[in-house]
């Protein structure tokens, strides 16, 4: 299952929504959103991570550039997980942020010191919240599925 | 532990591959072109979906623009036919006062040339090479170009003579200033009569003929204002424009004031 969403979310990610967004600097991360709900509960699978962001670098030859980024950010949600009870929508969307923002942050800075390309906040931030939309939802049937 | 350990430096590998452009080292190439040649179908059908929804998405932003554009235009098209019909009223007015209004009369004139100019030498008169016989009568208006010279005063068979504004005779309606007076020829200024103390005529301005008939034929200009020569009126001198020892030739414009 985890793989066929996996496919479907790196196709998404390198072709349909680099032609909306434009570049994939504003593109919404889904396999970042699709990483974090498939870690936010029971141990972290780093293996997941590195073959996700090391597909997405083959598809945008990129190499190295997403597989690190998601390896950060399990990094990053292992710790929170480790510190912090995450078991409400709330905590996970405080958490996604959190690991997002790093991400993002994380990528950019490695995108920036190696090119130039010119950031525009307005699909930036309209990629970003495409992207928390996507995790609340999932957030959400997540909890509907553990209740059921 | 030791997995983190191993997934750390995979991240530490990634961030060098990434830095140093890993893949397009000599030893790797031949790996990074095998993945590629297995990936390639996936590679262009992934091109050929970014391509389609580019030019989808151009479209659709297109469309957007040209409806947008196409509101404004509709607007500025109905703005403008309210215009056009305003105009096609105004025009159809103005046909039918066209209609109503009498032809504007047209000046009739005559070329004459100067034969004689005033012994004195004060310009008082000049006398033209044309008479009763061409058809010239006693007050017909001369002038040069648009400055007004003087009226015949007196014709005689073949010749005439025009009294010029530097006569002391010569009397005409003038206006200066928006206001109408009575020009008052002489030498070497004529000068404007009854001109009240109130009235704002100011040095240089223009002073021309007062003809209901005529074109505004320029007299001179104001050379200078007295304050007070009589309890009511000003002393206002005028400068002729008319240089009647210049001039061979003058139209006679056939109409009286």
């Amino acid at each position: 299952m985890f793989y066929l969403l996996l496919a479907l979310v790196l196709f998404l990610q390198s072709s349909v929504l680099v032609g909306i967004f434009g570049s994939y600097l504003f593109v919404p991360d889904l396999l970042l959103a699709l990483l974090f709900l498939s870690n936010a509960r029971g141990p972290t699978n780093y293996a997941r991570g590195f073959i996700g962001g090391f597909l997405l670098d083959v598809l945008l030859d990129t190499l190295g550039w997403h597989a690190s980024g998601k390896l950060l950010a399990l990094f990053v949600l292992s710790f929170i997980k480790r510190k912090f009870f995450i078991e409400t929508l709330t905590s996970l969307m405080v958490a996604y942020l959190i690991v997002a923002l790093l991400e993002h942050s994380y990528r950019l800075l490695l995108f920036r010191s190696k090119f130039y390309y010119p950031l525009e906040p307005i699909p930036l931030l309209i990629g970003f919240l495409v992207e928390l939309a996507v995790v609340a939802n999932g957030c959400h049937f997540l909890f509907k599925s553990v209740k059921s | 532990m030791k997995e983190r350990f191993f997934y750390f430096s995979l991240f530490l590998l990634s961030v060098f591959a990434y830095l140093s452009d890993l893949s397009s080292y000599p030893l790797l190439s031949s790996l990074v072109s095998f993945i590629n040649s297995l990936l390639m179908p996936v590679m262009e059908l992934k091109a050929q979906t970014t391509r389609r929804v580019q030019d989808l998405i151009n479209t659709y932003v297109f469309l957007v623009d040209t409806q947008k554009r196409n509101r404004k235009l509709v607007e500025e098209v109905n703005a403008l036919s309210l215009k056009v019909s305003e105009l096609e009223g105004c025009k159809r007015e103005l046909l039918q006062l066209k209609g109503l209004m009498e032809e504007p009369p047209t000046v009739e004139y005559t070329l004459a040339g100067v034969v004689a100019y005033d012994p004195s030498g004060r310009d008082e008169f000049m006398l033209l090479d044309k008479g009763k016989r061409d058809g010239l009568e006693e007050g017909f208006v001369v002038a040069h170009r648009n400055v007004f010279l003087g009226i015949i005063d007196q014709v005689y068979a073949g010749t005439s003579r025009v009294r010029t504004v530097w006569s002391d005779n010569l009397h005409v309606s003038a206006t200066a200033g928006g206001k109408n007076y009575i020009y008052k020829g002489g030498f070497p200024k004529g000068s404007l009569l009854h001109v009240a103390q109130e009235d704002e005529l100011k040095k240089g301005e223009k002073v021309f003929l007062r003809s209901l008939r005529l074109p505004p034929l320029e007299i001179g200009e104001v050379y200078e204002v007295y304050p007070s020569g009589e309890q009511f009126f000003k002393r206002v001198e005028v400068k002729p424009y008319g240089d009647v020892r210049r001039v061979d030739f003058v139209l006679v414009l056939r109409r009286r004031l």
